[in-house]
């Protein structure tokens, strides 16, 4: 097996999404797909493993994707990859950008694809208004300014997979990645990505009260 | 005496005897936590005996009755339960994350050399035939 790229994938009920996911990705021309199934009650795995992915399911629904995406960073560790694309299993992120975003990757410790630089104006405007919010508070808590904090979409190299360790199970991981980029000193860079917003797509992500919870369990640690 | 000092000292002496027995026993964890209990429990056991003690507080907060002063020492003391209880649910759901987690991992190997095995054994099949 080729070592060299992971394509991580936590996911949660994605069996009408994840299928139609993988198969894009395989197009463009990556193997080593890995979905972390956060013990989904639907088909998940079943559609993973048809499309020909790798599976790990966890035995404990921890509701969110901070969990499986941790989960698949230490596979990878263990296994001696030497990247890892984070990506969403709902299908909001675009294969074609993989390449655009590993092309850096050997510069950078860490990429981030980044919703904030263009196609602004296509993201809904609570999302919006949730990223913004979100930069801030991870600036506040965490001590670094990135444009659009709750990426899902993400490439780390070797360095951060071996230091990167993320403890929050929910949506708050994506703010203590960043916090970990900072805390281990490691290089980032933000690369502009496209989002397909699906009604699938929409249902699932960050509401306001997703935030509100996000400041307690951060000032809880604090 | 009123019904309400005889509960307070009948409280107050079974946390006593507990705190003593959980030391007699040997028992060390959270000996902070019966210590801090102790003194709760013993403020309470002097209160009932001479109430006009706590007088000196009177005003020190700006709360003119004792009573009042300690509702609200027990409505921040209980605040402060429930903050500790957040954290120790947080550490403790960190640490069945970590379980989980192995869990999967280890599962996975397992499948991926059952894999390996049965490859392994029907290529030695092949080679037999």
């Amino acid at each position: 097996m080729n070592k060299d790229v992971l394509i991580v994938i936590p996911g949660y009920n994605e069996g009408k999404v994840i299928f139609n996911v993988i198969k894009e990705i395989k197009k463009e021309g990556y193997d080593n797909i890995l979905v972390v199934d956060d013990a989904s009650i639907d088909n998940t795995k079943q559609e993973s493993l048809r499309a020909g992915a790798d599976v790990i399911t966890q035995p404990i629904n921890r509701g969110g994707p901070g969990a499986p995406t941790m989960t698949g960073i230490i596979y990878a560790r263990r296994e001696g990859f030497n990247k890892v694309v984070l990506m969403d299993a709902d299908g909001q992120h675009a294969p074609s950008d993989i390449k655009k975003l590993l092309k850096d990757s050997d510069k950078y410790d860490v990429i981030i694809g980044s919703r904030m630089i263009s196609n602004i104006k296509d993201m809904p405007f609570v999302r919006r208004f949730l990223n913004f919010g979100g930069s801030f508070v991870t600036l506040f808590f965490f001590g670094l300014f990135v444009r659009d904090t709750q990426s899902g979409f993400k490439v780390l190299n070797r360095r951060a997979i071996e230091r990167i360790n993320l403890t929050y199970d929910t949506f708050e991981f994506c703010s203590e990645m960043i916090g970990e980029i900072y805390r281990h000193n490691l290089s980032f860079k933000e690369v502009p990505i496209q989002v397909i917003y699906t009604d699938h797509s929409q249902s699932k992500g960050q509401s306001f009260s997703n935030g509100l919870k996000m400041i307690w369990k951060f000032l809880l640690r604090k | 005496m009123g019904i309400n000092t005889v509960i307070f000292i009948i409280m107050s002496l079974l946390v006593f005897i507990y705190i003593f027995n959980t030391f007699r026993n040997g028992r060390k964890i959270a000996i902070l936590w019966e210590l801090f209990f102790l003194g709760i429990y013993a403020c309470v056991f002097v209160y009932a005996l001479f109430p006009n003690v706590f007088g000196i507080f009177e005003g020190f907060f700006g709360i003119s009755n004792i009573l009042n002063f300690m509702t609200y020492l027990a409505i921040f003391l209980a605040y402060f339960l429930i903050f500790l209880l957040y954290q120790k649910d947080e550490t403790q759901r960190v640490d069945i994350s970590k379980l989980n987690r192995e869990l999967a991992l280890l599962k996975k190997q397992l499948e991926d050399n059952k894999v390996l095995q049965s490859s392994k054994k029907s290529k030695s099949k092949i080679e037999k035939k």
